[in-house]
């Protein structure tokens, strides 16, 4: 299967289960900033872990004896960020309005991997051109279990067709309402709420700031705009 | 074996296969290296104090200051004042040499043979990219960019031009004072290897035949302890038409290609490329005409 016939095996699953959810699709002309190193590092773990065979010529992301120690994007679940999107909107949504934040955010949307087995070329590895983001047509519920029937579907069919996929969520940009900065802590304290609340590794990424003359870059505490993403590696100290 | 002569033997193999391509030769390279202290180093700069994150900066980038010191006094010691003015102040090289101290020789040899191994899979990985143009129908041509052949030496004294003999006696009688003590400080005097370019803008060759003549270069060359490397940094993409397309489609090819493939391109650069008796136009992100999709470099080599 080619990533575009894995992205239309998503619209079919979804629309079998009669779920208020489009797929919008995320052309690379859209001027975004939300190009990310750590996505595709994520991806390039990934794809190292798929090629467990050595078949592919793969870059394993950072130095092999060190990274055993971190945990890793699990490879072998194509949707599980497509169901923590689900999670994370409305505790995100939730926590600015608890907290009084002026905060708003755009959602970067997902690229998606695939490997399918019966591709006996050298570069058996494709990748959706762009990606989407998840629209819900309406404001109805779903349910946790209505999603497991899309993933369950969604993984059915992909095994039947000898094909591994994977959806990575690229985070979300934050932002302040109105033309004011917004303060790291307040993107540090959400991140940190994400990942203590929900259990998803949650990290501010990058952010943009207006550079002060006089001002040292390392003690700043505003900026312009902030991206919040899934870090690539975490040491496995959950675990031990 | 001179560089002169492998610079001969190449052309003759170049002539033989009908390659439509032009050699230039690299000149001489000097590397100025420096080794960073080591933890213990900086502790006893430190003289066993707590060392906050800005002086450990300043003490790991000293080494790297101190060489770039070094390489500003042989430059003016082999090319004169006015060369070294025209390098620091208007990033002008006046001769055929490149100079750098920003690397170890180690870090430059093991780029080289990382970028030697990409290089191996240019005519597949050209294929590949061509087939994700064809597949998002984009107004794009793909051509090869910065082609070089780098010639290592397994004796480097045994393989030097004129030039690069009288950089070494310059080296050798300079005041030995002018090297700070507490680091180490070394100069390496190497040849720059063979640029291979068309007098067109844009390399458009059958690239398997350029590996066979480094094959070739690389069979007649070896008895005298030489090793051929050829390094292939990327691509050049060139819009087809007048079109205003968002670059951000040549970014996402790029990405695309090095997920494929697991050799790492990235737009560097974006321009409107040169028309002959005409002043570019004004660039932006619509109206480019060619974007250059390079590999990790491997410079000062390329």
């Amino acid at each position: 299967m080619t990533p575009q016939e894995v992205k239309e095996l998503l619209i079919t699953v979804i629309a079998e289960q009669k779920l208020p959810i489009n797929i919008v699709d995320f052309l690379p002309n859209v001027k975004s900033d939300g190009k990310d190193l750590t996505t595709e590092t994520r991806i390039k773990d990934v794809i190292h872990q798929w090629n467990s065979d050595g078949k592919i010529h793969t870059q394993p992301p950072g130095e092999g004896s060190i990274m055993k120690f971190y945990t890793k994007t699990d490879a072998n679940t194509p949707l599980d960020e497509f169901l923590d999107y689900f999670k994370i909107v409305p505790f995100l949504e939730s926590v600015i309005i608890d907290n009084e934040m002026a905060i708003k955010y755009t959602d970067y949307g997902f690229r998606l991997v695939t490997l399918h087995e019966g591709d006996t070329s050298r570069y058996p590895i494709k990748i959706l051109h762009g990606g989407f983001r998840i629209e819900k047509t309406t404001e109805e519920e779903i349910s946790t279990s209505q999603l497991e029937g899309i993933t369950d579907r969604f993984e059915m069919v992909l095994k039947e067709k000898q094909t591994k996929a994977k959806l990575l969520h690229r985070g979300f940009k934050l932002e302040n309402e109105s033309e004011k900065t917004l303060p790291l802590a307040h993107v540090k304290q959400i991140t940190k709420l994400i990942d203590e609340t929900l259990n998803i590794n949650y990290v501010m990424d990058t952010y943009n700031f207006t550079a002060v003359s006089g001002k040292d870059v390392l003690n700043i505490t505003e900026c312009n705009s902030a991206n919040i993403r899934i870090s690539c590696w975490r040491y496995k100290h959950r675990h031990w | 074996m001179k560089p002169i002569e492998v610079n001969e033997i190449l052309i003759s193999i170049i002539q033989e296969l009908a390659l439509p391509v032009d050699v230039v030769d690299g000149g001489t390279l000097l590397i100025v290296e420096s080794t960073k202290p080591t933890e213990k180093q900086l502790k006893q700069l430190a003289d066993g104090t707590e060392l906050t994150a800005k002086q450990h900066s300043q003490l790991v980038r000293g080494p790297e200051l101190k060489a770039k010191q070094y390489k500003e006094t042989i430059l003016k010691h082999w090319q004169g004042e006015a060369a070294l003015d025209a390098y620091l102040n208007k990033n002008l090289i006046t001769g055929n040499w490149t100079i750098t101290h920003r690397s170890t020789l180690a870090e430059i040899h093991n780029k080289i043979e990382k970028l030697t191994i990409a290089t191996h899979r240019v005519v597949e990985v050209k294929e590949v990219f061509q087939s994700l143009i064809t597949e998002q129908e984009l107004p794009f041509e793909v051509y090869h960019a910065g082609i070089k052949v780098i010639i290592l030496p397994d004796d480097p004294s045994n393989y030097q031009t004129d030039d690069m003999k009288e950089l070494e006696t310059v080296i050798e009688e300079m005041p030995q004072d002018s090297i700070p003590e507490e680091f180490e400080i070394k100069a390496y005097i190497r040849h720059g290897g063979f640029r291979l370019y068309q007098e067109e803008s844009y390399i458009d060759v059958d690239f398997s035949l350029v590996q066979q003549a480094a094959q070739r270069l690389q069979s007649e060359i070896e008895k005298h302890g030489l090793q051929v490397r050829l390094l292939h940094q990327g691509f050049e993409l060139v819009k087809d038409r007048e079109i205003e397309v968002h670059i951000s489609e040549a970014e996402e090819l790029a990405f695309r290609l090095t997920v494929m493939t697991g050799i790492n391109y990235r737009v560097l650069s974006y321009g409107m490329g040169e028309i002959e008796g005409k002043k570019p136009e004004w660039t932006n992100e619509m109206n480019w005409k060619e974007a250059s999709l390079l590999n990790d470099r491997a410079y000062p080599y390329a």
